[in-house]
């Protein structure tokens, strides 16, 4: 007994005056049902309206759901007619752009920024937001799971498909786009819509995973075709994976060869052979050279290599004391730089002491001298950090392995009608088995990629063979899922929000200091030449003011008369002082 | 005319050797300041002395001078005196003048008063009269005002009491002369 559920009224086809129903399915396309209802006419509206869902029922169990997508209206000599089309779940997925959390600072002006979800139609497949690499059947789970939550009407069912790919990054797919970019990698899946569940459960079978049904010649066939494909059957699969690594902007190649069966070699005919680039590791590294030297203070080659004005007084008249330091680091950081992330304490160091010397033009006693330098504990070398890692993508486990056994087992090309009273078993989803002729069908195991039902005639459409749209149906099709596939660039990006390679580097915030000062000098004699005659000279020695132990000759005022006028005159002059 | 010169001096703007005295009492151009102490001590080339008085009906002028013509740079170490007398054998009167800077004299609370002492003096054989930058205890006098580099300065014309009826002191005026730089 077959129903229909439209809005909210239910009732016979009949009731609805639905004719010729057809059920289409066909693997990664979209359910389609379609039906005409008589009595329409040129002068009425559709019975059914667009965008409406619709849902047939037989007995109990729900045979379809789906939104009604076309509503097109025939007019010919022989009457007036809508025909009537409604999309089954996989019509979301075909609707459906697909995107992928990204993570992107909330605030990329803070010093620290949270980063938060951004979700974006640049995906990339095969990758979690942990940065774990995911199955093809946990990618399909996820598209899946994005289009439930714009409102797809679907359940997630079945999906088991183990199998680990390259990071692959491309943009602006649909849903449906997505989910057969990653079957490429296994043509032997197909898609099922489990209508009688309470939401259409959607599911993803290998050819090992489906249940098996068998058709017998000998009763209800109408028609029927067959072919061993031989010619798809693959002795070997060989992956080349290249990787380009960098690290501080050189680059290097590593190749890595992942095949199936182990011993084969790939120059094998009709092997495939891909060549998959893969995003190699990229470091950056700061590396940092400084020199050190003791801080002997009490050196005077130390003192005259800090105090430039020391360089011409002789080393043996300079006597040095009363050294002080503000560090009691050893070392002094006479070139480079030297950054937090070397772990080197370092202190900016005030030396002092008193310097006492004579030479041709001056003597100096117990002159303070002071020299601000940079201490340190760290030693002369060289000084490396990384600063930022990208990790390389790492080769997908068992590869070669998963198409090999996708591709490998002979394929049988055909198909079959059957006609009967009723429709009766649910082909799609299954692989079939012929029986009732030779034996080797029995056990085929074909995979059945479209089924076509008319409801009235009773009569089945079983087509069933390696899956033509996803390029499965020859070698250089198998091929072109390696030659659409390029490295994903973004895969570190998508988790961090940092560009690939970007890592700050952070400068030394020490370096040599250069700068000396001298303190109150107390100078015991200065003589002044003149240049052009080194006769003429004046010199101040405090130590010819002999007859006086304490005297200092100083600025005084005097009375003077000049030219008759009484003034005042400052004359250098010591207090007076008896003998 | 003289060179220019630059020379140190005491605080009176003299030669340090010069005696410095306190006792200003002995002091007849005081008290003057430091800087006009200075500029007489070292650039007064001569002093004019004019004056006119009468006693008993009789005039008599006067008109004299005294020179000193010591260059700057000596009075380091002489100083200088601008000293002149005469006699005028018609009136039987001596008269004299004299500025001895050799002595400087200066107020010990306050040696910015310098003074000198300065004498001008005309008398009589007789003593009837006497004239004097200051009276004479026991005589009678009159007196006259001048200004003298700046500083108001009387003289005296002194006179007998019991001798002379009448005495005029008509004028005075005492000019100095400097050397130019």
């Amino acid at each position: 007994m077959w129903t229909l559920k439209y809005n909210d009224s239910v009732g016979s086809l009949s009731s609805f005056g639905v004719a010729d129903l057809r059920r289409i399915r066909k693997n990664l396309l979209t359910d389609r049902v379609t039906f005409r209802v008589d009595g329409d006419s040129l002068l009425s509206l559709p019975t059914f309206t667009a965008n409406a869902p619709l849902e047939i029922f037989y007995g109990d169990s729900r045979w379809f759901a789906g939104i009604i997508t076309q509503t097109p209206l025939h007019c010919s000599p022989g009457g007036e007619e809508y025909t009537y089309e409604v999309s089954g779940g996989w019509w979301y997925l075909e609707n459906l752009i697909f995107q992928q959390a990204w993570k992107e600072p909330i605030d990329p002006t803070a010093s620290s920024p949270t980063l938060g979800d951004v979700y974006k139609s640049r995906v990339i497949l095969g990758q979690d937001l942990s940065s774990a690499r995911i199955t093809i059947g946990e990618q399909i789970a996820d598209v899946v799971s994005y289009a439930i939550s714009c409102g797809a009407n679907l359940a997630i069912g079945n999906i088991d498909i183990p199998v680990l790919i390259p990071f692959d990054e491309c943009k602006d797919l649909s849903c449906a786009d997505v989910i057969r970019r990653l079957l490429r990698w296994v043509p032997d899946t197909v898609y099922r819509i489990d209508y009688a569940s309470a939401v259409p459960e959607i599911s993803f079978l290998r050819r090992s995973q489906m249940a098996q049904v068998s058709v017998n010649l000998s009763t209800s066939v109408e028609e029927f075709s067959i072919q061993p494909r031989y010619d798809l059957q693959i002795p070997a699969v060989v992956l080349k994976f290249e990787i380009t690594n960098a690290t501080n902007g050189k680059t290097w190649k590593e190749s890595i060869a992942q095949k199936h069966p182990i011993d084969c070699t790939g120059t094998e005919l009709k092997a495939i052979v891909l060549t998959i680039n893969l995003e190699g590791s990229k470091a950056n590294y700061v590396i940092q050279n400084i020199v050190t030297e003791p801080i002997d203070t009490s050196s005077v080659s130390w003192w005259k290599a800090h105090v430039p004005s020391m360089g011409n007084i002789p080393s043996e008249s300079i006597s040095v004391g009363g050294v002080s330091r503000t560090s009691s680091l050893p070392n002094e950081l006479i070139s480079g730089n030297v950054a937090n992330w070397m772990d080197q304490t370092t202190q900016t160091d005030v030396v002092r002491c008193k310097i006492s010397y004579a030479d041709a033009s001056e003597a100096i006693v117990d002159r303070e001298v002071a020299v601000r330098i940079i201490a340190t504990d760290a030693t002369s070398g060289t000084y490396k950090k990384l600063t930022s890692l990208a990790t390389a993508e790492t080769v997908p486990e068992n590869l070669a392995e998963q198409i090999y056994a996708a591709v490998n087992p002979l394929q049988y090309d055909g198909y079959v009608v059957t006609v009967s009273s009723e429709i009766g078993e649910d082909y799609f989803g299954k692989v079939l088995n012929i029986s009732g002729a030779q034996p080797v069908w029995e056990t085929m195991g074909a995979v059945i990629q479209e089924v076509s039902e008319w409801v009235d005639s009773g009569k089945i459409l079983v087509k069933f063979g390696p899956a033509k749209h996803l390029g499965a149906a020859d070698l250089a099709e198998l091929t072109r899922s390696g030659r659409l596939l390029f490295e994903s660039r973004n895969y570190n990006e998508r988790i961090t929000a940092e560009a690939t390679g970007n890592g700050a580097v952070e400068q030394g915030i020490y370096s040599r200091v250069d700068n000396t000062s001298f303190g109150t000098g107390k100078y015991k004699m200065i003589k002044f030449v003149d240049p052009a005659n080194s006769g003429k000279s004046v010199q101040i020695d405090a130590s010819d003011m002999e007859t006086v132990v304490d005297a200092a000759v100083k600025f005084r005022e005097e009375d003077v008369c000049e030219s008759g006028i009484l003034k005042k005159r400052y004359s250098l002059a010591s207090e007076p002082y008896t003998t | 005319m003289a060179n220019e010169f630059l020379t140190r001096v005491s605080f009176a703007g003299v030669p340090h050797m010069l005696p410095h005295s306190s006792d200003t009492s002995q002091a007849t151009l005081y008290p003057i300041t430091s800087q006009d102490a200075c500029q007489l001590y070292w650039l007064l080339s001569s002093l004019d002395v004019s004056y006119a008085y009468s006693v008993n009906g009789s005039q008599i002028s006067r008109n004299f001078s005294a020179e000193s013509t010591m260059i700057p740079k000596n009075r380091l170490i002489v100083p200088p005196t601008l000293y002149t007398s005469g006699y005028d054998s018609a009136t039987q009167t001596s008269y004299a003048m004299n500025l001895y800077m050799g002595n400087v004299y200066f107020d010990a609370a306050d040696n910015s008063k310098i003074g000198f002492k300065l004498t001008v003096e005309e008398t009589d054989g007789f003593n009837l009269i006497n004239l004097r930058l200051n009276p004479i205890p026991g005589m009678g006098s009159v007196s006259r005002t001048f200004t003298f580099i700046g500083k108001t300065l009387t003289a005296y014309l002194n006179y007998n009491q019991s001798s002379v009826a009448s005495a005029e002191l008509a004028s005075f005026s005492l000019t100095p002369q400097f050397f130019t730089i």
